[in-house]
């Protein structure tokens, strides 16, 4: 049998076309070991996965012929899949297992064909495979028989303690129940989807998950707009804005508050989409996203005006919810509206006084007028949500896959809409060694180790889920692979599978999981990285842990940072140091100059090592004062402060430095450039 | 008057040569030390500004006009000549006395708020400034002495403290206040008179500033509060209900098995020995009990008050709100009444203080993480029936909540068996269908119509609170 996995490296430097050429002449003659040679030198022509389309199919299309003579068909239909030739003849289709042929089926099946979908369905039906197959009748409209299948799933995970894939089933029944016409299933099940999915909400978060949390809440927004309970869809998305914040996922974030916001006004709660504008205002200018912010206000203000004039509850309601928009407006500067406003405020205020009052008041604002405001590039609007996936389908897949490879390659190979042909090469490579190993029940743990080396290069999400059961292999080699491939996924989900890791009882593998959390180093990793700062036993582990939050251009983690570096050992300091020391990022001294004056003795030590290491100045506070400098950026400075001064110059100058461009003047640093307006 | 040794400390020295740019004066010295005060309540908020600023605005904003004297203390431009800055003295006097003729300013200073109330809202009003000028270590001003003389200091003092120390920082706060003029006096506009006089009347909020200020700043809570205004005066009437007591005060209104010796039934004595004995041990000895004060079966409230993110706009206006008058209401029964939240978890108590209500806190909160009904009112049927056996207290739970909070029907039967549940389900779409309802001792339902309008919602308000009142003031004594 031929051993895909160990396609020599000594060709390595052959060109694709050599390759390819030398492979197709082996892999048609027919003498074995010939074709298996001239299928191993394909294979590897296949890895170079940055050729020209034709190129590249013309050599997959003569391995696949080479696989189908072997009576390989599984892995010649896959290869199918990614040429898209008409690779389905009879032989192969009813020689492949009923998962593969279905996919072929509901692959070539058009949106109008209906009845090879329902086949399809069948097939998965028959094979086990009660997800797929349910929503393969999904397609087909077949709501009946797709419900009677979520109805089973539903009963078979009750009890399971699989909380969330437990209720991503129930939501799934509900909606079949829902379209097949019974209400009455359809509202049961979906409450207890519900029940299921909160819980399950909770949970991941007390446990830290928060990514899965975050799922739940998908799946609450669905809920809500699928049951018309306004309720719901805001609870899910007022939590899973909360986790997207926590996570400095910034447009994600923005994206979900502006949704959130819509959907509010479409179901007429004006007032709830106005609180969720506010928050959106307060969260874009923490991030120091100032047009974001800015345009989040005068939303709130629109809405809060709208309030005023459509929804109010008498006089009262109206002049409370005009006050709330006159304040969002006069944050901004806003003062000619503000000034329209009260002249508003001056008719429909609740007491003749209170009329009196605003209409009087309204003259403080003639000739007030707006402040000009950064506002967001109008393509910003068509940047939009980026798209969720179904969860509840899609996670109900992965855990009917349970780990497979072979599965989760299928998928991405498939996709064409979503991956990228690059991707989809990649996909095809892992799938073709997936099948050798998983079909193979003796395999050695090398061709384990192979399987992690094709999966590596995908990083997608979609096939986290294998490398998280090779992750848990017996054989420490398989382990070790599965941590440095998982090491290339940038995802909260993969520490979860690294952090224990780092207690692997083979140091090897535990060293490879310190080396992984060093480079799992993404804004959103703050919060797990911080955990294992915490409570990572190993002092490699704890240090990685450090590195990588010191990589990280982000003011939370420069601060957790400087939390460290006041309540943290020494080694940790010493780590610290030398990475920040030695790095180029810009937001430590950002946030350490900022928070300089208020750092303890210790920590400022350190600072003021990181700045000196790097050569920058760090601005502290002077003895003396600057009473006038007269460079141009300075010139409005008598009333403000110029009173700070560099750490690393010489003595702070001891004399008024009036009249004197630049000389001595720590803004200017004695060059004839202001450093103020950057330091400041 | 001497200048205070104090005054060698160059914190006090800035705090107090301050004033020289101060425009308010208090007739009674004392009012003038409620400053230090808002001062130190404002640097524990981070917010640090120079005491004179704090000590003019202050003022104006907690003490009513008569009270005060308008003018500058010293001849502020003499005292500065031309030192820069200089010329935003008289543009700083007028300010204040814009801010002092203004409507909001004399009807929060009418309501007489509290110390932690004025540094609450001094925090909202000059936070900006604060942010705009920020102090250094050295420049942050101490807290004056607690003498009220020191306050009053006459314009040579003040001058010769005012040369002791920098003055740029005082000056660019005061800069920095007059260019936000229109600003500051929209902010104060803004300022919502009703959270504060209802704040200052039912609870003193000490302990939440913090909430105090968020419910500031929230349009939201401005209309919980008016909500909330328009429900109290019913609730108001409300007395506490006489009843038959143990207690020997006034006169005897029946007969009861608790009681003193001196209110025992004469006729008991009838009884021999042996069976008075058994009697008095099985507790069948007959008292006449007394008007007022009653001996209870300890009973308390709690007002379970749905936070979740589902809560948000109208339902949490009219939950809050009726959640607040039924505290109001209870406390004035003279019931025992503590309010709590809940998310996807059951937050601690929030206890009334004798009539004092947390409106702070209940305007103020803020939850929002999660939602998880099963671990909510399973934790509190769990920690109620743990209270009923140690010291047999009957709980009633007031849900507050929206129409679509299916909670599920095992657990809710948990809670049941150990409290009466009594539930006001906000539900501005349709009709409410839940599973549990049948195991509520009570419930009602706002529609969308009944929030729509707002003599309707006032009016659906009240009725479930005269139905709570009077199941609350059913009998419960021995």
């Amino acid at each position: 049998m031929i051993h895909l996995h160990e396609a020599a490296e000594r060709i390595e430097a052959w060109e694709f076309s050599e390759l390819a050429s030398r492979g197709r002449t082996l892999a048609a003659r027919a003498k074995t070991a010939d074709r298996e040679e001239g299928m191993s030198l394909l294979l590897a022509a296949l890895r170079r996965t940055h050729v020209k389309e034709d190129e590249y199919v013309r050599a997959a299309d003569a391995l696949a012929d080479a696989f189908e003579a072997m009576g390989r068909p599984r892995e010649a239909l896959s290869i199918a899949w990614y040429t898209g030739s008409a690779r389905t003849s009879s032989a192969v289709l009813s020689a492949v297992p009923p998962i593969d042929r279905a996919r072929t089926l509901l692959q070539a099946a058009t949106d109008a064909s209906r009845e090879p979908v329902l086949r399809a369905a069948g097939m998965l039906a028959d094979a086990g495979h009660r997800v797929r197959a349910a929503l393969a009748y999904e397609r087909a409209s077949d709501w009946a028989t797709a419900r009677t299948l979520w109805s089973r799933l539903a009963a078979s995970l009750g009890g399971s303690g699989r909380l969330y894939e437990s209720a991503l089933a129930h939501f799934d029944l509900a909606r079949a129940a829902r379209r097949a016409g019974d209400e009455t299933a359809a509202r049961t099940a979906g409450l207890a989807g519900m029940h299921l999915c909160e819980e399950a909400a909770d949970r991941f978060e007390r446990e830290g998950m928060r990514e899965r949390a975050y799922d739940c809440l998908q799946v609450l927004i669905a809920i809500g707009h699928e049951t018309g309970t306004f309720e719901h869809a805001l609870e899910g998305y007022v939590n899973a804005v909360r986790i997207l914040r926590g996570d400095h996922l910034r447009k994600h974030a923005r994206a979900l508050y502006d949704e959130a916001i819509d959907a509010a006004t479409r179901a007429g709660e004006l007032v709830a989409a106005a609180t969720l504008a506010r928050e959106l205002a307060t969260f874009a200018r923490g991030e120091g996203e100032t047009a974001a912010a800015n345009q989040a206000s005068l939303l709130e203000a629109d809405t809060w005006i709208r309030v005023a004039r459509e929804r109010a509850r008498g006089p009262a309601g109206a002049e409370n919810a005009l006050l709330a928009a006159v304040q969002s407006l006069a944050d901004l500067g806003q003062l000619g509206r503000v000034g329209a406003l009260y002249e508003e405020l001056g008719r429909v205020a609740e007491t003749e006084k209170r009329r009196a009052y605003f209409a009087r008041a309204a003259a403080r604002y003639q000739g007030a007028r707006d402040a000009r405001l950064a506002l967001p590039d109008e393509r910003r609007k068509k940047e939009r949500k980026p798209t969720t996936p179904d969860v509840w389908h899609v996670d109900l897949l992965e855990w009917e896959a349970m780990g497979s490879a072979s599965e989760a390659t299928a998928e991405v190979l498939l996709d064409r809409r979503t991956y990228a042909e690059v991707t989809r090469r990649r996909a095809l490579i892992a799938r073709l060694v997936a099948l050798a190993v998983e079909t193979d029940t003796e395999a050695e743990p090398s061709a384990h180790v192979l399987l992690c080396e094709a999966l590596a290069p995908l990083e997608l999400y979609a096939v986290l889920a294998p490398l998280e059961r090779l992750a848990a292999h017996g054989d420490a080699s398989v382990r070790l692979a599965a941590i440095r491939a998982l090491s290339r996924f940038l995802y909260k989900r993969t520490f979860a599978t690294v952090r224990p890791a780092l207690d692997d009882a083979d140091p090897e593998v535990a060293r490879a999981a310190a080396d992984a959390v060093e480079k799992l180093a993404f804004p959103h990793a703050i919060e797990p990285l911080h955990r294992v700062v915490r409570t990572a036993r190993s002092r490699d582990a704890r240090a990685s842990a450090l590195r990588a939050l010191a990589r990280i251009e982000h003011a939370e983690a420069a601060e957790l940072l400087l939390s460290l570096l006041s309540s943290g050992d020494a080694a940790d300091r010493k780590v610290i140091v030398a990475e920040l020391s030695a790095s180029r990022g810009r937001v430590f001294l950002e946030v350490a100059r900022r928070a300089a004056p208020d750092l303890d003795p210790v920590t400022k030590k350190h600072v003021v090592e990181v700045f000196r290491a790097r050569s920058v100045p760090l601005l502290r506070v002077a003895t003396n004062r600057v009473a006038a400098c007269t460079l141009p950026s300075c010139r409005d400075a008598p009333l403000l402060r110029c009173s700070w001064t560099l750490a690393l110059s010489p003595p702070p100058p001891t004399r008024s430095l009036a009249a004197t461009a630049g000389v001595g003047c720590p803004w200017s640093s004695g060059s004839s450039r202001c450093l103020r307006t950057t330091a400041s | 008057m001497p200048i205070p040794a104090s005054a060698d400390r160059p914190g006090v020295a800035s705090a107090l040569g301050s004033l020289a740019l101060s425009v308010v004066r208090p007739r009674s010295a004392t009012t003038a030390l409620r400053a230090r005060t808002w001062l130190r309540d404002l640097q524990r908020m981070g917010i640090e500004l120079p005491f004179a600023l704090v000590h003019d605005v202050g003022l104006l904003l907690s003490t009513p006009p008569g009270e005060l004297v308008l003018g500058p203390r010293c001849d502020v431009q003499a005292l500065l000549g031309k030192t820069a800055g200089a010329e935003v003295a008289p543009r700083y006097r007028e300010l204040l006395l814009e801010i002092a003729e203004s409507e909001p300013c004399k009807e929060t200073a009418a309501a007489r708020l509290g110390d932690a109330l004025v540094s609450t809202v001094l925090a909202r009003l000059l936070g900006r400034v604060a942010s705009k000028v920020p102090l250094r270590p050295d420049e942050i001003p101490e807290l004056v002495p607690a003498d009220p003389e020191a306050l009053a200091l006459g314009s040579l003092e003040l001058a010769a403290l005012w040369a002791r120390v920098d003055r740029r920082v005082d000056l660019a706060a005061a800069a920095a206040l007059v260019e936000d003029r229109l600003l500051l006096l929209t902010l104060l506009d803004t300022l919502d008179q009703d959270t504060l006089r209802l704040t200052n009347a039912l609870g003193g909020d000490e302990a939440h500033r913090v909430e105090l200020l968020s419910a500031l700043d929230d349009p939201g809570s401005r209309e919980v509060t008016r909500f909330s205004l328009e429900l109290l005066p019913s609730v108001l009437e409300t007395r506490a209900r006489p009843a038959a007591a143990s207690h020997a005060a006034h006169g005897y209104a029946g007969v009861g098995r608790r009681g003193s010796i001196d209110g025992l039934v004469l006729s008991e004595l009838a009884w021999d020995d042996e069976e008075l004995v058994r009697r008095l041990l099985d507790d069948e000895v007959l008292y006449y009990a007394r008007d007022q004060a009653r001996t209870e079966l300890s009973r308390s409230h709690v007002l379970l008050i749905d936070a979740s993110a589902s809560m948000r706009g109208d339902r949490a206006t009219f939950a809050r709100a009726l959640a607040l008058a039924t505290a109001k209401k209870l406390s004035l029964l003279g019931e025992e009444v503590a309010l709590r939240f809940f998310d996807a978890r059951l937050y601690e108590p929030i206890p009334t203080r004798g009539r004092e209500l947390p409106v702070a806190a209940l305007l103020g909160f803020h939850g929002e993480r999660g939602r998880n009904p099963t671990r909510v009112f399973g934790a509190l049927a769990a920690e109620l029936g743990a209270r009923r056996d140690r010291d047999r207290t009957h709980a009633i739970v007031h849900v507050f909540t929206h129409g679509a909070n299916d909670i599920p029907r095992a657990v809710l039967s948990q809670l049941a068996a150990v409290a009466e549940v009594t539930a006001v389900f906000v539900a501005p779409r349709g009709e409410i269908d839940l599973g549990y309802l049948d195991l509520l001792r009570a419930h009602w339902t706002v529609s969308e119509e009944g929030i729509a309008v707002s003599r309707a919602r006032a009016d659906a308000a009240r009725a479930i609170l005269r139905d709570q009142g009077a199941s609350a003031a059913a009998p419960r004594t021995t």
